[in-house]
């Protein structure tokens, strides 16, 4: 499914959340493959991120800000390493006892 | 918005063994169990959810007899990958391993995932799982052991490769302990490893299961009782889209995947003050589900945060796919300084697969 085919909101109970335009979204994600504007983003992905409507709060931006902060271009930072062990991933994870491995045993 | 990949079956919580930590509390005693018709019919309707594997657990599968093939060879007919996950009671001898094995491969089992730790040698002699491993491998099936580990755990993954002579294929991994279910009551004194981590939870939405109560859960349901995680109490094949649907939208679900238990538990604390234990005493997310739903105190508050904090969380999962970073492993390896895109779960397995190099180790 192409991003831009999610809904722009959810719900809680009655309540629906919505966030942003379908059209800033969509800009978005075209101008994050621009490397100029990527490098913009990511030194300040929440203030980046708000000029299309879309919140994040300050953790996960300083969190994607750190992540981001040595690559050139969205491809680059899309490169997948591929060194993550499966077991690594789950333990890091806190992988539950026996029924987590039972729902999903390698992720 | 999240996509389920995986899912799983609870297809009884009756078992033989009656394991200290197990997060069913199963054991002979424990009746309940899925209806046959009903396992088939919510199989059949799989595949058109874009579903890769179908988990079949417990309790113990196996001991739903000729079911077992049925369900697998349903499985298979929609084109999904299948897992059995075991204790491997049934392999006494090599004999017992390979007719019990040779049932479940015949229908087109994939997988075979082995339960095995301490708590799980007071009821099943190691030999007995060896039968199994060795009979797997015969049938060419993907072994993975999975051992659940307190601190002062004797067996490790690094025992049960040695003591099982585990091919470079084979999966083996540990687990910490989640001090839930039985283990909550019975493992309550025990130490808990210290390298255990809390995160994205990976399985949220991704991995959605049908409990061996009739009810559609929103994760692998370490927890099954929790309304929080319900998805439907009371499954009918015929709702899974819609079922599916409503569970995509819920703040709560895209939270848990994004940051995790423990992370909301968090953010409570900071907004509203609720107390939280600190995350020493947390064996892991399953255990940090257990206290967010479960706390009264949490649960008058957790309406309001969740319509509080929902634009962020939503803002999050939609900042991250136009990254291209929204699946599963993105999103852990995120929180834990790694960045892994674009792989999926059945990649991963089948890379497992390909065979290594002489000189691999």
């Amino acid at each position: 499914m192409s991003p831009l085919e999610h809904p722009l909101s959810v719900k809680h109970g009655e309540e629906e959340i919505k966030i942003g335009d379908q059209a800033e979204a969509e800009q978005l994600s075209t101008d994050l493959q621009n490397p100029e504007t990527f490098r913009a983003f990511a030194q300040d992905p929440k203030g980046f991120a708000g000029k299309y409507g879309i919140q994040i709060d300050d953790t996960v931006s300083g969190r994607l800000h750190e992540a981001l902060d040595k690559a050139d271009s969205l491809g680059a930072f899309q490169q997948d390493e591929g060194e993550v062990s499966c077991t690594a991933v789950a333990v890091a994870m806190g992988a539950a006892a026996v029924s987590d491995t039972k729902a999903a045993l390698v992720i | 918005m999240i996509a389920p990949t995986t899912f799983a079956v609870h297809l009884t919580y009756t078992c033989p063994l009656a394991c200290a930590h197990c997060c069913f509390s199963s054991s002979p005693q424990v009746k309940d169990r899925l209806d046959p018709d009903l396992v088939l019919e919510t199989i059949e309707g799989l595949g058109e959810h874009g579903i890769e594997l179908a988990a079949f657990t417990g309790g113990e599968p196996f001991l739903l007899g000729r079911h077992l093939p049925r369900f697998i060879r349903a499985a298979k007919e929609q084109g999904l990958r299948t897992r059995v996950v075991t204790s491997g009671y049934f392999g006494r001898t090599p004999k017992a391993a390979a007719r019990r094995l040779g049932e479940v491969v015949d229908a087109g089992l994939d997988e075979l995932s082995i339960s095995w730790d301490d708590f799980h040698e007071e009821f099943v002699d190691f030999r007995t799982v060896r039968n199994v491993a060795a009979a797997a491998r015969q049938f060419d099936l993907l072994v993975a052991v999975n051992v659940v580990q307190t601190a002062e755990s004797r067996w490790t993954a690094a025992r049960v490769r040695k003591e099982l002579g585990v091919q470079v294929d084979d999966v083996v991994m540990e687990s910490p302990v989640n001090l839930t279910g039985r283990a909550e009551r019975e493992l309550a004194d025990e130490p808990l490893r210290e390298d255990r981590a809390l995160g994205p939870c990976p399985y949220v939405l991704t991995g959605p299961t049908l409990s061996a109560k009739g009810k559609l859960l929103a994760c692998c349901g370490v927890i099954p009782d929790t309304e929080r995680l319900v998805i439907d109490p009371e499954f009918r094949p015929d709702k899974l889209d819609a079922d599916l649907a409503e569970a995509r939208s819920s703040v709560l679900f895209s939270w848990l995947y994004l940051r995790g238990p423990y992370a909301i538990l968090q953010w409570l604390n900071e907004n509203y003050g609720v107390e939280i234990p600190p995350p020493e005493l947390v064996g892991g997310n399953c255990q940090a589900c257990k206290h967010l739903f479960e706390d009264p105190a949490i649960e008058e508050i957790l309406d309001d945060a969740l319509l509080a904090k929902g634009p962020e969380v939503v803002g999050e999962y939609r900042l991250l796919e136009s990254l291209g970073a929204a699946d599963p492993l993105s999103v852990v390896g995120l929180w834990s300084g790694r960045i892994t895109m674009q792989t999926r779960p059945s990649e991963r397995w089948d890379q497992a697969r390909e065979p290594k190099p002489a000189s691999s180790p």
